[in-house]
């Protein structure tokens, strides 16, 4: 995930350096790197990473199709843009924004063919990816798991935060450091900035066609994105991946137009020089003794140390109820998700608890005090007649050999 | 230049580590436990349930199941 990470700041720098300027797109870069959201969720092992890097491909293939006005520019911006939206759906608000203003261009230029172009790379790779699960027979259950489920899931979170808590300070796991560290005067400074930036460089190159249509789509999907952030019920750090690279974007390219505009200005110029490096170097300080610290903010070795005690007591090939990581299914809601939280409307299509225990190829559960509270009294009797618990995990449950 | 060159190499360095590092998040774990199923022969929304469209999963379960092409076959 450091690869796909690393490729996408790599083709971050490319499209910025394409659009507006090399210095811009350092500056991109580096706000990227000292953004605490993207250094938590950008790297980590979820699809998010994989959509943006994709998304990513497909603007820097707008941008080139947008200069060279190529056929297959067009349809390969239409394919990766597609792709995204197939590998996570929290891109569509962006995807939605990109597609419609890409046809307004392409009307308003008279060049209604090439948009075809673009919108049979879209066609072409949802065709294929529908095609595929529909071969296989997995085709309907996805469409209501991804499509209706993922609603049900959403609307079923206990207690859920606002904006996810996550700009709160005092946050050590998402700050890396305590109180209010400069990483979390970034996290909210950040949108300011870039909204500074959105309104100083749609004036500045509004006569410039592909950079003010470029400026103007990125509005339209951070806005689309936000407005779609705030229609769920609670929403986590990865889903600010999809609108902070936007506001890392507008960030570097206000930096890089005040330093471009006092260039005449010697004095000026030096002293707001200086400023920048000094303010360089004080964030970069703080963030790498944040990001050295991070990993230490959550008890990790306590998980891995009871996960490795279980892999030990539980054989490979031998299913556990409800589900243990990196063992046999015993039912089929994988391991990460609380089934009491999970929704009724999605739990009743799968066999119940009991129907599951009565298996006796079930030999192991693992159950805590608090989920024991959420399971009918049957399936509680059911394991106290046929199960024992293991002397070294009092959360592990043993079947009686019989 | 230079200076400046130096402090993001470390920055990025720095970075790196943490994502390296901070490797026990819940979402994550469920991610690898997919994968896992994957490469077990599991397929996705017929034998588990999953909210998430399916191209990322078989990425990273190829190399350890590239013969079955990680249950989606």
């Amino acid at each position: 995930m450091i690869v796909l990470y690393s490729i996408r700041l790599g083709l971050g720098w490319l499209l910025v350096s394409k659009v507006f300027s090399k210095t811009a797109a350092w500056m991109f870069v580096v706000i990227m790197l000292l953004d605490p959201f993207a250094t938590f969720s950008g790297m980590q092992i979820r699809p998010d990473n994989l959509m943006t890097l994709v998304f990513t491909a497909a603007l820097l293939f707008v941008i080139a199709a947008l200069i060279k006005q190529s056929p297959w520019t067009w349809f390969f911006s239409g394919f990766f843009i597609g792709l995204s939206a197939l590998i996570s759906l929290k891109i569509a608000p962006s995807v939605g924004v990109l597609l419609s203003m890409l046809f307004v261009y392409c009307l308003i230029k008279k060049n209604i063919r090439h948009y075809g172009f673009c919108a049979v790379g879209t066609v072409v790779s949802a065709a294929v990816f529908c095609l595929f699960f529909f071969i296989q027979g997995s085709f309907f259950p996805m469409l209501q798991q991804v499509l209706a489920d993922s609603g049900a899931m959403q609307s079923s979170l206990w207690n859920p935060p606002p904006f996810g808590f996550f700009y709160w300070p005092y946050n050590t796991v998402m700050y890396g450091l305590g109180g209010k560290p400069v990483t979390w005067y970034i996290a909210i400074l950040l949108p300011v900035g870039a909204l500074t930036g959105a309104l100083y460089s749609s004036m500045r190159w509004r006569h410039s066609k592909i950079k003010l249509f470029f400026i103007l789509v990125c509005i339209g999907m951070a806005g689309a994105q936000y407005l779609f952030l705030f229609t769920l019920r609670s929403f986590f750090v990865q889903y600010y991946l999809t609108v902070n690279w936007i506001c890392a974007l507008f960030a570097a390219v206000f930096i890089d137009a005040v330093t471009h505009s006092v260039k005449k200005y010697k004095a000026a110029a030096m002293i707001l020089h200086l400023f920048l490096f000094f303010l360089f170097v004080l964030v970069s300080y703080y963030s790498v003794a944040a990001n050295i610290s991070r990993p230490k903010a959550y008890p990790a070795a306590y998980d891995e140390a009871i996960m490795r005690k279980r892999w030990a007591i539980v054989p490979s090939d031998a299913a556990v109820y409800p589900v243990l990581l990196f063992r046999p299914l015993s039912q089929p809601i994988p391991y990460g998700y609380f089934i009491p939280e999970v929704p009724p409307l999605i739990r009743n299509r799968y066999p119940g608890s009991l129907e599951a225990l009565s298996h006796t190829s079930i030999r192991f559960l693992i159950l805590t005090e608090y989920h024991m509270r959420f399971l009918d009294p049957e399936t509680v009797s059911y394991i106290w007649a046929h199960f024992t618990r293991h002397p070294d995990d009092t959360d592990l449950w043993v079947r009686n050999t019989e | 230049m230079v200076v400046s060159a130096v402090i993001g190499v470390i920055l990025t360095l720095s970075v790196f580590y943490s994502g390296y590092q901070y490797t026990y998040w819940g979402d994550e774990v469920m991610h690898v436990h997919m994968v896992y199923l994957l490469s077990s022969g599991y397929t996705i929304f017929k034998d588990f349930f999953s909210i998430h469209a399916p191209l990322f999963f078989p990425l990273p379960a190829l190399p350890w199941n590239p013969s079955g092409l990680c249950g989606y076959l």
